[in-house]
């Protein structure tokens, strides 16, 4: 009876960009993010956790484990409850066991704010906000008895699962006409004292989001190539400061979220980075002129023919035969070696934008803020990540260095620009 | 609401310092609110971490215990009285204080284990004075005066590195210290000898030392001369 239970469990591949989490997670860190939502009352645990209970009976994302095969990992689908847990003073520790079954994702609370940490390896921001919103708005269904709308990515408790939210829109919208070379040459890395691996410094500036908005029209390009100016602009700062005998590029990897480009209802991983940079060998950069090469950048490379090019290539590796045949074991050492080479070491920072963040008007006057949150890195580089809900824009930089020059440089320069920042931190 | 004196940016309320860049929060017209909600819990995470370190000190203690109980009892076995397990019992003491202490602290590690090895070394080798040589008191002559120096040498040249952030400069002042010491060294074996105060091999040593030092600093600190030394030896 048992084993055809078990037999009968639906399971699914990893999709391209997760594929890469399980095998470089460490037993002191894994590639997580937090999205989070502060409501304007005191958290209730309990209504939380019946929140978390009905919410997971209609997304099937969280009712999923983590399993290893002999080739690859895989997602099972699992009825073990799930237990909504205090927040601790260092968010986005490691997810995971070190069993066989690891719950992908948890769900914190602290004073107003509910807080879902994620595993990148299941889905990414965009899917993350999409489970915040719907565990919110179940939250708040139960608590004062409201109906939000099924609109701005809330998902209702009641409704059909959607197939198009399990699928793999990786493999869906490959091409495969050309592939595009990875190679790039190393980015230039904050040096300073790394801070224990169970910490990660949050600093989160609380900015108006209409003068920001402003300012970026000033210099003619987005709220994103602005705020990736201003943490290239940073980082060169605390290069030329640091006496290196070599300078290195400051290139900043920004993810871009293919659901803006392909009609895809995906709850899993659907983005791909680019990395907008600039190169200190060929002289001083003022301001504008990173603005400039950003704006070009972007413009360049967010587009769908390129970005199907990335694409075609990061599948192309995981779809080869030989890549297929080899054990997991071998392949997690190969993958673990591949992302020293061409992950975090390529660019000096992240940042990952979700944009404006809006909500059920129902929902609305009941939340006071919806922030996002990377986790710390496995270098512990400084990075950035920006959610605006209503009037401010919430941008969190998480460290796991002791030193804050990045941070400060970065903030300092908005305060210099005349855009006031309020800060808050977890140091 | 206050604002860093420093950055510009308003903090929030329940911050006593600025994160950013640690200046504390001044603000005469108001006070930092003790009721007021921090916007993350105070530390529990690390409680995991300092039940491992915890765990890890446990462990290395089982593991120092052993040989502190098997030898004296084979020493006593075997010869009816403690003789060699004397010096084992010594070192695994002496061992207990210098692997410990790195593992179970978080902050400042350096200055703590330092003093806490600098102490250490000096009552092992006083036990061990009082053990093997009670009628001659080497560790007041030779041992104490050579540690207080190698003390002072350390702490200069992490002042000096934390000033200049420049390792030849360091580099530089070791070789100068090393000089210095070798000289002291000697001089404290030959007074604890009696005899007469005649250096051999300390001032060739002292002397070689030096004049290294003298070449690093100067070739690193004066450009013109770094420049040339560049232009002339390039690969």
């Amino acid at each position: 009876m048992k084993q055809s239970k078990k037999q009968s469990k639906k399971w699914y591949r990893l999709d391209n960009a997760a594929k890469i989490y399980p095998a470089v997670r460490t037993k002191k860190w894994s590639g997580n993010f937090r999205v989070s939502m502060t409501f304007k009352e005191p958290v209730d645990p309990d209504i939380l956790q019946q929140a978390l209970n009905d919410i997971r009976k209609r997304i099937v994302n969280l009712n999923l484990e983590l399993k290893k095969g002999v080739f690859w990992y895989f997602f099972e689908e699992t009825d073990r409850p799930v237990y909504v847990e205090p927040d601790t003073k260092n968010p986005c520790g490691r997810i995971g066991g070190k069993h066989n079954h690891d719950m992908p994702y948890r769900v914190k609370y602290y004073n107003n704010r509910i807080a879902v940490e994620i595993f990148h390896a299941l889905s990414d921001g965009t899917g993350g906000m999409v489970f915040l919103k719907s565990l919110g708005a179940r939250y708040l269904e139960l608590k004062y008895k409201i109906k939000p709308a099924p609109c701005d990515g809330v998902i209702l408790c009641g409704s059909e699962p959607d197939p198009e939210e399990m699928e793999d829109s990786f493999k869906k919208w490959a091409k495969f006409r050309t592939l595009k070379s990875r190679k790039e040459m190393r980015g230039y890395h904050f040096k300073g004292v790394k801070l224990p691996d169970r910490q990660t410094s949050v600093i989160t500036g609380i900015i108006p989001f209409c003068e920001l908005h402003k300012l970026t029209k000033k210099y003619e390009v987005t709220v994103t190539e602005f705020i990736v100016s201003l943490i290239i602009e940073a980082f060169m700062q605390c290069q030329s400061e640091s006496r290196v005998r070599s300078e290195r590029p400051v290139k900043v990897s920004v993810p871009i979220n293919l659901r803006n480009i392909y009609p895809s209802k995906t709850l899993r991983n659907f983005a791909l980075y680019i990395n907008p940079g600039i190169e200190p060998r060929y002289g001083e950069f003022t301001f504008k002129e990173i603005t400039e090469e950003v704006h070009h950048f972007m413009r360049m490379n967010n587009k769908e023919k390129y970005l199907n090019a990335i694409m075609c290539k990061n599948l192309s590796d995981e779809m080869n035969p030989m890549v297929r045949a080899i054990p997991l074991g071998i392949k997690n050492i190969a993958m673990y070696a591949a992302f020293k080479m061409y992950g975090e070491t390529l660019v000096s920072s992240t940042f990952s934008n979700l944009g404006k963040v809006t909500l059920p008007p129902e929902m609305e006057p009941y939340v006071e803020r919806v922030q996002f949150m990377l986790g710390r890195f496995m270098s512990g580089m400084p990075s950035a990540a920006a959610t605006s809900y209503k009037e401010n824009m919430y941008i969190t930089w998480t460290s796991g260095k002791r030193e804050k020059d990045v941070e400060r440089i970065f903030f300092t320069s908005l305060v210099k620009m005349g855009i006031p920042v309020k800060i808050e931190s977890n140091c | 609401m206050s604002y860093c004196v420093n950055c510009g940016v308003e903090l929030e309320k329940s911050q006593k310092r600025c994160p950013l860049c640690s200046t504390p929060v001044i603000n005469p017209n108001e006070s930092i609110e003790v009721d007021v909600v921090p916007p993350y819990p105070p530390d529990d995470a690390t409680t995991v971490e300092k039940k491992l370190r915890h765990a890890a000190v446990l462990l290395v203690s089982i593991v120092l215990f052993v040989p502190l109980i098997i030898c004296p009892l084979c020493n006593v076995i075997i010869s009816g009285e403690i003789t060699w397990s004397i010096y084992v019992v010594l070192s695994v003491v002496y061992a207990w204080p210098i692997i410990v202490p790195p593992i179970l602290f978080q902050n400042n590690i350096f200055n703590k284990c330092v003093w806490i090895d600098f102490f250490s070394t000096l009552i092992f080798l006083k036990v061990l004075n009082v053990i093997t040589t009670p009628e001659i008191n080497w560790f007041l002559n030779l041992s104490l005066p050579i540690m207080i120096y190698i003390m002072i040498a350390l702490y200069a040249n992490v002042f000096i590195y934390r000033r200049t952030r420049h390792i030849l400069t360091v580099i530089s002042v070791s070789l100068i210290l090393a000089g210095f010491m070798s000289i002291i060294v000697e001089y404290l074996i030959l007074s604890f000898k009696g005899s007469y105060i005649y250096f051999v091999w300390s001032v060739p040593t002292a002397i070689s030392c030096i004049s290294l030092a003298a070449v690093i600093l100067v070739v690193s600190h004066i450009t013109k001369l770094k420049l040339s030394f560049k232009k002339r030896m390039h690969i």
